[in-house]
This record gives structure tokens, C-alpha cells and sequence, in this order.
């Protein structure tokens, strides 16, 4: 066991990670760039993720927030590019911490993995393939064919990657075995529909589909609960690299969740060995046709010299920082032109916002929901299971029981509901009242169709609600009104 | 560095930039750790985020809950008797997110621990540009629907046979604004609550 932590390997795998981790990590900060002053900086609104607490970095006014996400922004490309690589990793290690760590809407969980492989990847050699510093440094970076001359990286770094993300699959299992709700698929239903990560336009289709939407829940928890393990299995390694994928494309596909699904495609590679990179490389080489040539033989040793000569004066330190600098001049004349929020110059802040009268009262009008609204389903069948019908929902005969389940929300006052058969002739069969405490998510009703007397036709099963106010008596708009909620003819057969 | 020389096939083994001991405490701490607070999850004992802010990264519990209805905060200040102004989101506020990017980085604070530093900032400039008529109440307004109010429309003629009604509902709480600029909270408000 020790001496598979002082392993070396070739170190592709890694340099895989490391330009995807960069790319991804750039792409997102891209996309935060026009807002970095309002999130990150103290002329802004910043929303820290630990106030108070150790972990509560500093916010900084406008200019020096930019010049820090600037300088983060650069070393993210230089980790994608692998430049200094070792440096770059370092510094964006210390300002996605700082800068993350000070808005709670822009940092989640998918940046605490981002931030484990940052630590992580300078412990490898991932700068040696794949990298400017490798071309730089005359190594045959980018020949086929050519693994003997690549140099060894170690290997615990990956293996502690590995370990990671075993644990993000076996601890995301357990959340969704604590979660009340999961099995039924409530909390994938939900979730769909939240606003903050709900689903596209397949996430809420998904979301209107029960029998998926449970089956998606097992699924989840089964693939949870195996691939952590079932990924360091040599043979099942890459089957369940392909199921892992493919899991993380779902829910990118159905979800909003930001970075989060190609930043643990990127965690996934460190699973990725170079024989899967070997046998990807030759399946490409065969779909396109091409025969295996080394880089060496496409680029004459004259050529490449001259390249690297013209350029020799990048290798210094001097012109990282260099680069650096002019990527903090250039992002600093951006903000400072652009200047969204007036942080730079007061006249540029937009003025305050003065609300209409109408809109002002429409906002104090405090309306009780109808009661209809405190329900999210009401279904009906002939058997019932875990809080859901199944089997006939419109023709019944004699003897059998029409169940009724009805899915609340939550954060609602009590409810009085009234359970109604009503017969061909409009006279009510069955009736029950029922008191259902705020904290019920469910209400459910069985009515056994055994009465020999009753006719064969068309009946209607109702529900009818009344919200629970107490302590409001004869307040006027406040008067509880009863509501029909449901209403949905079956049909009542003879026996067979 | 650690440089160990060339292996077997002649290949440079440039080993880590650390020692083996280093490697093999690195790899301990990194593994107890994990379990340490894998193993807390798997109890239900999850770390309390403003004692034990560190377990945030070694605890893996995304999507720990979930809400059936959707909300949305707005903190409204009345300055003189009919002059409303809208404090939060700001005008300069412009981040959004989301389902057709309508969410708010006041929908992500759930504690509303931010809203407090925020709004005090927020009344000093405005106090500041208006002497003559300064914010005497804030009012925290929650607009909320049910989530299926969030289907689009086609979905939701699909499952509940009628038109999505996209109704919304409003509550809301005022509290008064003293001289010094300061929200007097009520007694037994942490901060202003929104969803649990």
C-alpha cells in the first residue's frame, strides 16, 4: 500500500486535468467578469460565504478586486496553457479561495472540488506534457510513440483526487438517503422545479413524469453508493468511468448547476490512465485516417529552434509578470469604462429605483393563497403505494377502492378537508372531513366502492379545502372560504 | 526537488517536490480527514458552518433539501409618507441566475445573514443624498408561489388540465429606521427570515 502511494506514471493523465481544470475554471470566471465588482468587491455587495468566521476574506474596494480577479484570470490560462504551471496553480489556488469565499451565490460545492485539485495538481508533473513549459523546455511533448522519453510523474496526488471524489459520490449517497422525500422522487421533482437550479426544458419535463422521476431517484442512489468504489476496480474502472459521465451530462443536460458537471468530468480523470489515453488516441487515429507520426518528424528541428529562440526571453519571470500586468491594465480599463455599478465613477451609478403607487401596493396587498394553491398534485387510482396511486383511474367496478393522494406544500396554515363521493343522482355516497396540520406534506383518502346498492355510472371524487386561521375572527378579506380543489369522474361498472 | 533518478526503461523518475515522509503524513491527514467527516455525515452530525467552517470542505451534501414553493426577497424603504424606494435588490444589482435567469443573489442568501451589512450601506448612501427625506421604515418583502407555477405553460396545461395561472403571493415585514441609520430588528429576529 505504501509503496503505491511512491508510484510514478506517465504524467498525461494529469496534464489532462490540469488543461481542463484551467479551462473550465476560466470559463467561469469569464462569465462572472462583468459582475466581479458587484460580487467580490467592498463598493459592491459582497455576500461572504463564512461571515464572520476565520474562513471570511477580506473584501476589497473596486480597483483592487479587479487587479486580483485579473491576475486570477491569468493564471488560469497559464494553468490551461501550462505556463509556470506550478506558480500558476499556486496563485490560483490563493485567489479562487479569496475571491470565491466572498459571495455565497458564486461558490458551491463544485468550487470546493475545484479548489482540492488545484492543491493537489502542483504536487504532480502535469507541466511536462501537453504545456508551454514542456515545449520550452525541449521535451518531446507532443510526439507519438514516444512514452520512453515522457518523464514520470507521482502518483498519490491522483490517488488522493481519487479519494475525493469516492467521496463525493458515497457522501451525495448518504444526503440522499437522509433526505426525506428522495425515494418518492419529491426531491429530484423539486429540485426540477426550483429557481435557482431547477431544470431546462427537459428538467421540467422530467419533472411532470412520477414513475421517472422515482426511478431517476434509485438509480441515483445506486450509482452514488457503487461507482465511489466500483471505480477503483481494474476491470469495472472504465465501464463506470463511461456510467459516471454520462450521469454528469444528465444532470448538466436537466439542471442548472453552473460548472458543476464539467468540473467532475475533470475530477473523473483522475481515474483516466494512459492506456485510456493511448486507446482514445488510436481510435482517433483511425477515424480520421491518419497515420502515427511524431511531432518531430511533422516539424523540422530547424524550425522549432528558431521559434523557441525568437521566444527564448518569454521563459524569464519577468515576462509571466509582465503578462500578468497587462492583463490587469487591460481588465482594469474594462471595468473602469464599463463601470456597471458606479464603483469607479459615482456619476456612472444608476439612480434609485422609486416604486409606483400601484406597484408599491400590489407589494403590501397581502393576499391569502387560494387554497388550491397549497396543492401540488392530486392523483387518483385503484392501489396505493408509498405515497402514490397506480392501476385504474377512471373505470372501477363494484368491490374495488378508489384511492386519492394529494402532495402539499409546505409553509402553510392548516387545512380542513372535506372527502366526497358523489353518486349519479348528485347526492354525496361517502363524505369525510378531515383536520390536516401545516407540517402534513400528504393527505390521502380511500373510498371502498362495496356499497350493493349503489348505481352503475358516472361518480365524482372531490376534495374540498378550508384554510385553518386561527386567531383571525371576522377579519374582513381574511374570512376562510372553502375551495374545491379536485374534482374527477370515474366510472362505476358491475361486477364481472 | 526530490529527483530520483532514471528507472529501469531510462526513463527520468523527477520524483515530487516533497519528501516520502511528507507524502506518506500528506496522504494520512488527507484520507482521516475525509473519513473523519464522511463518517459524521453518514451519523447526521453535519458541522455547523460558523464553528467548524472548514467541514464545508470536506462534507459532500449537495442538494441536502428541497422547497415546494419558490420565494423571493425585496427590502423596500419608505422615505416621507408616499415615496417607496426599492433597496434590494439594488438598481446596480444586476447578477442573475437560474431558470431564465430570474433568480437573485438574495434567493441564495437563506439565512439573510447578508442583509443586514448590506442594507446599512445601502440607507447611509441614501440618507447621505437625501438629508431632507431619509429612510424611516424598511419593509422586507417575500414573494412567494407554488413551484408548479414554474412549469412553462405548455407542461402545466399537460398535467393540471387548465392554464398555468403564474399567481404570486406577498408578505411582508416593516421595521423602523433610527437616527443613526441603524434597522431596529425585532427582539427574537436574528435577521429577516425567508424560507426555513
Amino acid at each position: 500500500m505504501i509503496g503505491r502511494l511512491f508510484a510514478t506514471e506517465d504524467p498525461r493523465p494529469a496534464a489532462l486535468m490540469r488543461i481542463g481544470l484551467g479551462a473550465v475554471l476560466l470559463w467561469d470566471a469569464a462569465v462572472h467578469w462583468p459582475f466581479l465588482v458587484e460580487l467580490y468587491s467592498s463598493d459592491g455587495m459582497p455576500m461572504p460565504v463564512f461571515p464572520g468566521t476565520r474562513l471570511g476574506p477580506p473584501a476589497l474596494p473596486a480597483g483592487w478586486t479587479v487587479v486580483l480577479y485579473s491576475v486570477l484570470m491569468f493564471s488560469l490560462f497559464a494553468v490551461a496553457v501550462g505556463w509556470r504551471t506550478r506558480t500558476s496553480l499556486v496563485v490560483a489556488f490563493a485567489l479562487f479561495a479569496w475571491i470565491g469565499l466572498l459571495d455565497m451565490t458564486t461558490f458551491a460545492k463544485y468550487s470546493v472540488v475545484a479548489l482540492h485539485l488545484l492543491a493537489l495538481l502542483p504536487f504532480t508533473r502535469s507541466q511536462d506534457v501537453w504545456s508551454v513549459d514542456a515545449w520550452w523546455s525541449r521535451r518531446p511533448a507532443f510526439s507519438k510513440g514516444r512514452a520512453s522519453e515522457r518523464p514520470l510523474s507521482p502518483r498519490w496526488p491522483r490517488l488522493l483526487m481519487g479519494v475525493m471524489v469516492s467521496a463525493i459520490y458515497l457522501g451525495s449517497a448518504v444526503t440522499k438517503l437522509q433526505t426525506p422525500g428522495f425515494a418518492n422522487g419529491d426531491a429530484i421533482r423539486f429540485s426540477l422545479l426550483d429557481l435557482r437550479w431547477g431544470g431546462g426544458r427537459i428538467g421540467m419535463w422530467l419533472a411532470t413524469r412520477p414513475n421517472l422521476l422515482v426511478l431517476a431517484s434509485f438509480a441515483t442512489v445506486l450509482f452514488e453508493m457503487t461507482a465511489g468504489i466500483l471505480l477503483w476496480v481494474p476491470r469495472l474502472r472504465r465501464p463506470t468511468l463511461i456510467a459516471a459521465v454520462l450521469f454528469h451530462v444528465a444532470i448538466g443536460v436537466t439542471m442548472h448547476v453552473a460548472i458543476f458537471t464539467p468540473l467532475m468530468l475533470v475530477a473523473l480523470t483522475a481515474f483516466v490512465t494512459e492506456a485510456d489515453i493511448a486507446a482514445v488516441g488510436r481510435c482517433w487515429q483511425r477515424l480520421a485516417r491518419r497515420r502515427a507520426a511524431s511531432d518531430d518528424s511533422r516539424e523540422s528541428p530547424g524550425s522549432v529552434a528558431d521559434s523557441r529562440g525568437r521566444l527564448r526571453r518569454m521563459r524569464s519571470p519577468a515576462a509571466y509578470v509582465v503578462c500578468a500586468g497587462v492583463c490587469v491594465g487591460v481588465g482594469f480599463a474594462q471595468q473602469h469604462a464599463t463601470d456597471r455599478i458606479g464603483a469607479f465613477r459615482p456619476e456612472a451609478s444608476k439612480p434609485w429605483r422609486t416604486l409606483k403607487d400601484e406597484t408599491w401596493q400590489a407589494l403590501m396587498r397581502e393576499d391569502l393563497p387560494q387554497a388550491g394553491d397549497y396543492f401540488h398534485s392530486v392523483e387518483i387510482g385503484s392501489r396505493i403505494g408509498s405515497f402514490r396511486v397506480f392501476g385504474e383511474q377512471k373505470m372501477f367496478r363494484r368491490g374495488m377502492t378508489v384511492h386519492v393522494v394529494a402532495r402539499l406544500v409546505e409553509r402553510r396554515v392548516p387545512l380542513r378537508l372535506t372527502w366526497r363521493l358523489v353518486g349519479p343522482d348528485g347526492t354525496d355516497h361517502l363524505r369525510r372531513d378531515v383536520l390536516l396540520q401545516a407540517d402534513s406534506p400528504y393527505a390521502w383518502q380511500s373510498f371502498p366502492l362495496v356499497g350493493a346498492t349503489w348505481p352503475t355510472g358516472e361518480y365524482a371524487v372531490v376534495l374540498e379545502a378550508t384554510p385553518v386561521l386561527p386567531g383571525i375572527r371576522n377579519a374582513p378579506g381574511f374570512e376562510p372560504k372553502t375551495e374545491e380543489v379536485f374534482r374527477r369522474t370515474i366510472q362505476l361498472e358491475g361486477p364481472r | 526537488m526530490n529527483d530520483a533518478g532514471p528507472n529501469q526503461d531510462g526513463r527520468s523518475t523527477s520524483g515530487s517536490p516533497v519528501s516520502r515522509v511528507a507524502v506518506v503524513l500528506l496522504c494520512l491527514a488527507y484520507v482521516s480527514v475525509t473519513a473523519y467527516f464522511g463518517v459524521r455525515h453518514v451519523l447526521g452530525d453535519v458541522p455547523d458552518l460558523t464553528e467548524e467552517p472548514a467541514g464545508y470542505f470536506f462534507t459532500w451534501n449537495m442538494f441536502p433539501g428541497y422547497s415546494t414553493t419558490t420565494s423571493q426577497i425585496s427590502v423596500v424603504g419608505q422615505a416621507g409618507e408616499r415615496r417607496f424606494v426599492k433597496l434590494l435588490p439594488a438598481t446596480s444589482h444586476r447578477y442573475r441566475f437560474g431558470v431564465g435567469n430570474a433568480a437573485t443573489r438574495m434567493d441564495m442568501d437563506r439565512r439573510r445573514s447578508n442583509i443586514e451589512p448590506t442594507l446599512q450601506r445601502l440607507l447611509k448612501r441614501y440618507d447621505a443624498e437625501h438629508p431632507d427625506e431619509p429612510i424611516e421604515t424598511v419593509f422586507v418583502v417575500e414573494t412567494y408561489w407554488p413551484s408548479r407555477f414554474n412549469l412553462p405553460d405548455d407542461l402545466y396545461r399537460e398535467v393540471y388540465g387548465e392554464t398555468n395561472p403564474h399567481r404570486k403571493y406577498v408578505r411582508s415585514r416593516n421595521y423602523a429606521v433610527n437616527k443613526s441609520g441603524d434597522v431596529q430588528w425585532s427582539p427574537g429576529d436574528e435577521k429577516p427570515q425567508g424560507q426555513p
